[in-house]
C-alpha cells in the first residue's frame, strides 16, 4: 500500500469576459478499493451550482453552469489517496472496451501492425500480449510534443510516427483490441511528472491491469487514476463551453507524491 | 367517401396554407415541398386493426425490454440470442447511455413501425423506427380537414377519430414526468418536421421550447421565460437526434443541444422522450432478430412477421444473397430515410458485381430482403383513379400502458410500379381509417 498527496489545478484566464460557461471535469479520483481517497479538497471559482454527478462509465464529474461574466476561470482539487494494487476485485468484462472507438478504430497502418505481431501473440496471456504489442508500438513511435492534437486517432498518429501520451494510449488500445484484448484509456496523474497523463488498462482473467506505454512500464502505485473510457473522447478531464471570450489561456499542474 | 376526392384539390390547398410542410436538404440548400395529400383513405378494419395492434404491443413491448436490458445487464448477449458485434458496432448504441433508469422504464414512448400489407394480404414490418418518428400530424390534420370538406362522408361511414392523438401524447408525456411542466424541444423552422413539433405542442399544450429556452442547473432542467423566472421541467420530448441533444457528452460543437441535459436524465430529474440512445433497437441489423428477441423476452411466438431478410454477416445467408442479388433488395444499415437501399433489380451486372464485392468485403454492413410484393392502393389522379405501392406507418405510445393510435400515416409511391414512399423521396400521404365496427 501507498499513501499518496494528490493536486490537479487548472486555470483558464480569457481575453474577455466570457458567461453561461458550462463545464464538465472529471478530476476527482476514483474512490474506491485499490485507490482510497482520504482526503479531498475542492475549489472551482467562480461556480453557481457546483454540482456532483456520475457519467455512463463510471466515473465521478464536477458540473456546473457559471452565468456571471467572468475572465478567469480555475479548479484546485487537493487530497490523500492510499493505493492498493492487490486490494483490486475482480469485476465483469463491459464489451463496449472490445471493439474500435471514435479515435482507436484501425487504418491500414495499425491493422498491418497488430497482424505482424499476431503469431508472436498467440497462446499468450492478455498482460504479455499487451506488453508485446506495447514493444512494437515503441519501436514505431516516438515522444514528440506539439505534433499531435486531442483530436488525433490513433491511425493518424502512428503514420506521424511521434506524439505525446494520449496518443501513445490510443495506438495501443487499437492494437489490443485487434488482437482480442480488451482495453480501455486511463486519464491520471503520475508521481513526479507535474502534468497530467494517459496510459491503457487492459482486461485479464477479471482484472483490470494498468500498462503506460509512454513510460514503457507496468502501472504501480505511483500513479493516481481519475478517468477511463473507450479512448479520450469518453473522459476528457475538462470539457467546457461558454459563450464570449476572445482568446484563452489554459495552465494546468498535477502532481502525485509519496507520503 | 369517393365524395372526398372532389375535395383533393381544395384540401391540398389548405394543407399547404397551414403550412403542413416538410424540409429537405438537398446540395447543402434548405427546401420546403409540399406533402402530397391523396383523399382516398387507407380503410382498416375493426378486425385487421385489432390484429395489428396486438401485434404492435408485443413488438414495442419487446423493444423497450431489449433496451433496458442492452443498457443494462446485457443479458440477451450473454445467452447468445444475438451476436454482440451487432449491438457493439451499432452507430445507434451509445456507451454514455449506460446504467440510466428512465422513469418509468420507458425508452421507446413513440414507436413508429413501418408496415406493408403483401399482395397476398399479409403484413410485414419493414422497419422500426424509435428514435424521433414524425409523421403522426399528418393524417390528423388531414382528417380535420376531409371533415370539414365532406362531413357526410364522416356520418355513413363509422370512422374511429384520430383526432385524439395529441391527448394520447399527453397523457405518456405526464406518465413519465417526474415533476415539473412538459416541453416540446425542436432545433428550429429549419427542421424538416418543424411543422409538426409546433402542431404536436398545439395539441398537448406542452411548452413549445427552443434549444436556447432550457438549461440545466444543479442536475435539474429549467425553461427559462421571458420574463426571467424559471420553471421546472419534468418531461422534456425532444425532436433533436441524440448526437445533437448534449454537447457536454456529444457531438461537442452542436448549437441545438442543451448542455449537461444528459446528466440530468441520469440523475432521474428529467424524462427525455424519446429516451437517448433508442438506435441500437431499431439499426436495421438487429432488425432481423426482433421475431427472436419476442421469443426470448416474453417467450411468445411474434405475431407480426418481419420482411423475409438474410444477413450477409452469417455464412449461409451470405451464400444466398451473393447468389440471388437480382432479386434481392439490399439495404446499408448504418443509412435511413429511404438512403442506402437497393434493388438488385435495378443495377447493371458491372454495379451488382460492386455491390456483392462490398457485402464480401464488410457482411456486417448490410442486410438483403425479398422484395415484398405490396398490395397497391388506390389513389385519385387526374380526376380518375389508379394505383400505387403504399406502406403504413404505425404509431405505438407507451407510457404506464402501451396505446396504438387507431390511424396511421400512408405513404404512397408517386410512380406507378416505384417501392419507394419515403417523404423525402418524393412520396406522398393518406389518411388511414380504423373502423369502428
Amino acid at each position: 500500500m501507498q499513501r499518496v498527496e494528490f493536486s490537479y489545478s487548472m486555470k483558464i484566464e480569457f481575453s474577455a469576459p466570457v458567461v453561461r460557461h458550462c463545464f464538465s471535469l472529471r478530476c476527482l479520483p476514483f474512490n474506491n478499493e485499490w485507490q482510497r481517497i482520504r482526503e479531498l479538497f475542492i475549489d472551482v471559482s467562480p461556480h453557481n451550482v457546483l454540482t456532483e454527478t456520475a457519467d455512463g462509465f463510471g466515473n465521478r464529474i464536477l458540473t456546473d453552469r457559471i452565468t456571471e461574466p467572468h475572465t478567469l476561470f480555475s479548479v484546485y482539487v487537493n487530497g490523500i489517496a492510499e493505493i492498493d494494487l492487490t486490494a483490486a476485485e475482480a469485476e465483469p468484462l463491459n464489451g463496449i472496451y472490445k471493439y474500435p472507438s471514435q479515435h482507436t478504430a484501425c487504418g491500414p497502418l495499425l491493422t498491418a501492425l497488430a497482424e505482424a505481431q499476431r503469431a508472436a501473440c498467440a497462446n499468450r496471456s492478455p498482460t504479455e500480449k499487451a506488453k508485446l504489442l506495447m514493444e512494437a508500438l515503441r519501436a514505431r513511435f516516438s515522444y514528440q510534443s506539439g505534433v499531435t492534437r486531442v483530436e488525433t486517432t490513433a491511425e493518424q498518429a502512428l503514420e506521424l510516427g511521434c506524439g505525446v501520451c494520449q496518443d501513445y494510449a490510443h495506438i495501443l488500445i487499437a492494437l489490443c483490441r485487434a488482437l482480442g484484448v480488451p482495453a480501455r484509456y486511463v486519464a491520471g496523474i503520475q508521481e513526479g511528472t507535474g502534468e497530467t497523463h494517459a496510459w491503457v488498462e487492459i482486461y485479464d482473467n477479471g482484472y483490470w491491469v494498468g500498462i503506460d506505454p509512454t513510460n514503457h512500464k507496468m502501472v504501480d502505485e505511483h500513479y493516481l487514476k481519475l478517468s477511463h473510457g473507450r479512448d479520450f473522447a469518453d473522459c476528457g478531464i475538462n470539457r467546457g463551453l461558454f459563450i464570449g471570450g476572445c482568446t484563452q489561456k489554459q495552465t494546468v499542474e498535477a502532481s502525485v507524491r509519496v507520503l | 367517401m369517393y365524395r372526398l376526392i372532389d375535395h383533393k384539390e381544395e384540401i391540398n390547398r389548405l394543407l399547404s396554407r397551414y403550412g403542413v410542410k416538410f424540409g429537405i436538404y438537398k446540395n447543402n440548400e434548405f427546401h420546403e415541398r409540399l406533402f402530397p395529400f391523396d383523399p382516398i383513405p387507407r380503410i382498416l378494419t375493426k378486425n385487421e386493426f385489432a390484429f395489428l395492434e396486438k401485434g404492435l404491443r408485443q413488438r414495442v413491448h419487446t423493444l423497450n425490454l431489449f433496451l433496458n436490458d442492452i443498457y443494462g445487464k446485457k443479458q440477451i448477449l450473454k445467452d447468445g440470442v444475438l451476436p454482440e458485434d451487432f449491438v457493439y458496432l451499432s452507430k445507434g448504441f451509445l456507451p454514455p447511455c449506460e446504467n440510466i433508469a428512465p422513469p418509468e422504464r420507458v425508452y421507446n414512448h413513440i414507436s413508429g413501425i413501418d408496415l406493408v400489407q403483401g399482395k397476398d394480404m399479409a403484413w410485414y414490418v419493414l422497419e422500426d423506427n424509435l428514435r424521433i418518428p414524425s409523421g403522426a400530424s399528418y393524417p390528423m390534420i388531414a382528417r380535420d380537414l376531409c371533415r370539414r370538406a365532406a362531413p357526410d362522408t364522416f356520418e355513413t361511414n363509422a370512422v374511429t377519430d384520430n383526432r385524439d392523438y395529441g391527448k394520447l401524447l399527453k397523457r405518456v408525456l405526464d406518465d413519465v414526468n417526474v415533476g415539473g411542466i412538459d416541453v416540446i424541444l425542436t432545433p428550429g423552422r429549419y427542421n424538416s418536421a418543424f411543422f409538426e413539433h409546433s402542431y404536436l405542442a398545439e395539441q398537448t399544450g406542452a411548452v413549445f421550447a427552443m434549444p436556447q429556452d432550457l438549461f440545466v442547473e444543479g442536475n435539474v432542467l429549467y425553461y427559462s421565460e421571458y420574463s426571467g423566472e424559471r420553471r421546472r421541467v419534468g418531461t422534456v420530448y425532444r425532436r433533436i437526434s441524440d448526437e445533437y441533444i448534449d454537447p457536454m457528452t456529444f457531438l461537442p460543437d452542436s448549437l441545438l443541444g442543451v448542455p449537461h441535459l444528459l446528466d440530468a436524465y441520469r440523475a432521474g430529474n428529467v424524462a427525455v422522450v424519446n429516451a437517448p440512445g433508442n438506435g441500437v433497437a431499431d439499426d436495421k441489423g438487429i432488425y432481423y432478430f426482433v421475431p427472436e428477441m419476442i421469443r426470448y423476452y416474453l417467450g411468445e411466438e411474434p405475431i407480426l412477421q418481419n420482411a423475409p431478410t438474410y444477413l450477409p454477416y452469417y455464412e449461409t445467408d451470405r451464400a444466398y444473397v451473393l447468389e440471388h442479388l437480382e432479386r434481392l433488395v439490399v439495404k446499408d444499415v448504418s443509412e435511413a430515410g429511404g438512403y442506402g437501399v437497393v434493388f438488385g433489380s435495378d443495377l447493371t451486372k458491372d454495379e451488382r458485381q460492386k455491390l456483392a464485392e462490398a457485402i464480401r468485403e464488410n457482411p456486417r454492413r448490410f442486410i438483403a430482403q425479398e422484395v415484398v410484393d405490396f398490395r397497391e392502393l388506390t389513389v385519385a389522379e387526374g380526376g380518375s383513379v389508379t394505383t400505387r405501392k403504399a406502406d403504413l406507418r404505425a404509431f405505438v405510445l407507451y407510457g404506464k400502458e402501451i396505446t396504438v393510435w387507431k390511424s396511421g400515416l400512408t405513404r404512397y409511391a408517386r410512380e406507378a410500379g416505384s417501392y419507394v414512399v419515403n417523404s423525402s423521396q418524393g412520396g406522398g400521404f393518406k389518411d388511414t381509417w380504423v373502423l369502428s365496427r
